[in-house]
């Protein structure tokens, strides 16, 4: 596996307070990459170090195999989305993009050329000329955006790149960051996971500056070893059936709502998960269960609230 | 897409803080007062010259004296105050200060006001080269495309430029005013002496630009680089005066702390031996490369 971004013992205290432990991540190259946690987990702070803006207090990082304090070398290879920052309110948005493109080395004209393709790929073409201090909070997270397109680099950061977008928008950027890969390497600090569950392949859970999980998406929601089933509550589940098939200990219920149980199961051993539902479901049938709905592993919210909590507790 | 070379690279930067500083009023507001100023002041400074010379000449006249004889004994008076009056500005004796300077009463009020105000106009206009962007956190969106060290450098070049250029504006302006009223103006001289004056103040004026530079890079706030880099300035000033200290003195060890401080080497810079203005102009790049150096090194370390 070729590794777009990775840190290795990274370590960042601010004071008495560890904001990142040790942290050992890598970023597989031409994913799109969730970084996920609660607040003071420690996202931006690894966002930061990777993307360079931050000094680690001991530990490295890597991106495109170069140190994070580095990546100026790397020519433009390498864009990131921060949060909150500004652009210049005096000068108008071709203006800012078009300095950005020549400091990548693009020539004059290349770099207009090349503002008008990232602004049209968000839509904002008809904000070139206005500034830096005319823009809304939406429209200037669209244009921080399209700064990163500038001269396709390879490995794009983007720090909460859905927060204050309406829908539409949102939509829109989450469409785009989907026809970047697998030229492109993405990587995503947000706090919403359902982008994260829709647009990315790979993800890590930090909290407390810990990593908890890692792995692909599938991985973290257990897509390959757990199913979940909702069924009607009226009759006895036949568990002990169940969990001759599936293992010991591998079937748990949990009320949902009036007359109804989803009934979750895990796999013990490695198994086709549409195999595993058929037969699942087969068992159910025959003891006359009503079912009502069927879920590969579990949602990215669930696993992340589970993970957390389990943490944190 | 090829990497820009690091001259073309600090142009491109430098072009751009340009055009943020041109479309900053603040910019426009201190250069406007500045060059007003530098007319109004040299317009009284010969104003009051030949005012002088005519009372004089009018009093010599009236006890007796022809008319000719006057003119002439008010032109040696006013040479021989004139000098003295360099001489004390400078702090060396007439025969060592540049014959540039003794032949005109205009260069030296150029050289003597740009010494005081320049820095002055730097602070105004040069204050939030860097901790406006890292306010912002604007700088964030260079950092992968450039250096930390290539973005200081550039917008250093960017405020030399406009500093530069703004002083060759005012000379432009005072030299169409000695024209205007000084009848036996110099001209041939008078423009080399204000390209020595300028070539002079270059790398005078780096040194504050660099000092303002590393105040904008210690700041957490713009009001904050302000302030810090007028206290630098303060304090630098300070550190000129601990030549006073005598030799003898139980705290002469401090009279060393006189080299930090840019305005110890203003003295050289009047000078007719080309060595001491050379001097000076080195021991100010040599502090500009010493502000800037730790202005580097201090962004670099500096969290964003």
């Amino acid at each position: 596996m070729n590794i777009a971004a990775q840190t290795i013992n990274l370590r960042k205290t601010y004071g008495s307070i560890v904001a990142v432990n040790n942290l050992n991540l890598s970023v597989p190259a031409g994913s799109v990459f969730g970084l996920l946690g609660p607040n003071g987990a420690g996202k931006s702070t690894t966002f930061g170090i990777l993307a360079g803006w931050l000094n680690p207090t001991s530990g490295t990082s890597y991106v495109l195999n170069t140190p994070s304090q580095e990546l100026s070398k790397l020519g433009g290879q390498i864009a990131a989305l921060p949060q909150d920052a500004a652009f210049p309110p005096q000068i108008s948005v071709k203006q800012e993009l078009t300095h950005f493109g020549r400091l990548m080395g693009l020539s004059k004209s290349d770099a207009w050329k090349e503002t008008e393709r990232v602004l049209e790929a968000v839509s904002l073409q008809n904000a070139a000329t206005q500034r830096g201090s005319e823009l809304s909070h939406g429209m200037a997270k669209r244009i921080g955006i399209a700064q990163t397109l500038i001269g396709a680099p390879k490995v794009i950061f983007l720090d909460e790149p859905t927060a204050g977008l309406d829908p539409a928008s949102a939509r829109q950027i989450k469409d785009l960051i989907a026809t970047l890969t697998p030229q492109t390497t993405v990587v995503i600090s947000s706090h919403n996971l359902s982008d994260i569950e829709e647009i990315c392949t790979h993800g890590a859970i930090l909290e407390r500056g810990n990593m908890t999980i890692s792995g692909t998406i599938g991985e973290l929601t257990r897509q390959s070893n757990e199913i979940s089933i909702e069924v009607q509550s009226n009759r006895a589940i036949p568990q002990g059936e169940l969990e001759s098939e599936f293992g010991l200990g591998s079937v748990s219920t949990s009320p949902t709502q009036n007359d109804t149980l989803t009934l979750t199961i895990s796999f013990s051993n490695e198994r086709e998960v549409t195999d595993a539902i058929g037969r699942a479901l087969k068992i159910l049938l025959d003891a006359n269960i009503g079912i009502l709905g069927v879920q590969r592993g579990t949602s990215l919210e669930s696993a992340f609230i589970e993970l957390t909590t389990t943490e944190s507790g | 897409m090829s990497q820009p070379s690091p001259l073309s690279l600090f142009w491109t930067i430098a072009k751009h803080e340009l055009l943020l500083i041109l479309k900053t009023r603040r910019a426009f507001a201190a250069t406007g007062l500045y060059v007003i100023s530098a007319l109004l002041g040299s317009f009284i400074y010969i104003y009051s010259l030949r005012k002088i010379e005519q009372a004089l000449a009018s009093a010599l006249v009236e006890q007796g004296s022809d008319p000719l004889t006057a003119a002439s004994t008010v032109g040696l008076m006013s040479s021989e105050a004139y000098e003295k009056t360099l001489s004390f500005f400078v702090g060396h004796d007439l025969e060592f200060i540049s014959e540039i300077f003794r032949a005109s009463p205009l260069l030296p009020l150029c050289l003597w006001g740009s010494l005081a105000f320049l820095p002055l106009l730097i602070l105004v206009t040069s204050f939030d080269q860097t901790v406006n962007d890292i306010h912002s956190r604007s700088i964030c969106y260079s950092l992968l495309r450039i250096s930390r060290r290539s973005v200081i450098l550039g917008k250093v070049f960017a405020h030399a430029i406009l500093t530069m250029a703004l002083i060759a504006v005012c000379f432009a302006l005072l030299l169409l005013i000695a024209m205007y009223q000084l009848e036996n103006i110099d001209f041939s001289h008078t423009i080399g002496g204000f390209v020595r004056i300028w070539v002079l103040l270059l790398p005078f004026g780096l040194c504050y630009i660099s000092l303002t530079s590393l105040a904008s890079t210690l700041a957490k706030s713009p009001f904050g680089a302000l302030g810090l880099s007028a206290a630098f300035f303060l304090g630098l000033k300070v550190l000129s005066w601990f030549q006073n200290i005598a030799p003898n003195s139980s705290y002469a060890l401090l009279r060393h702390l006189r080299w930090l401080s840019p305005n110890t080497y203003t003295s050289g810079l009047w000078l007719q031996d080309p060595i001491e203005p050379f001097i000076s102009s080195c021991a100010y790049l040599c502090l500009s490369a010493a502000f800037l150096f730790l202005g580097i090194k201090h962004l670099e370390a500096k969290d964003l």
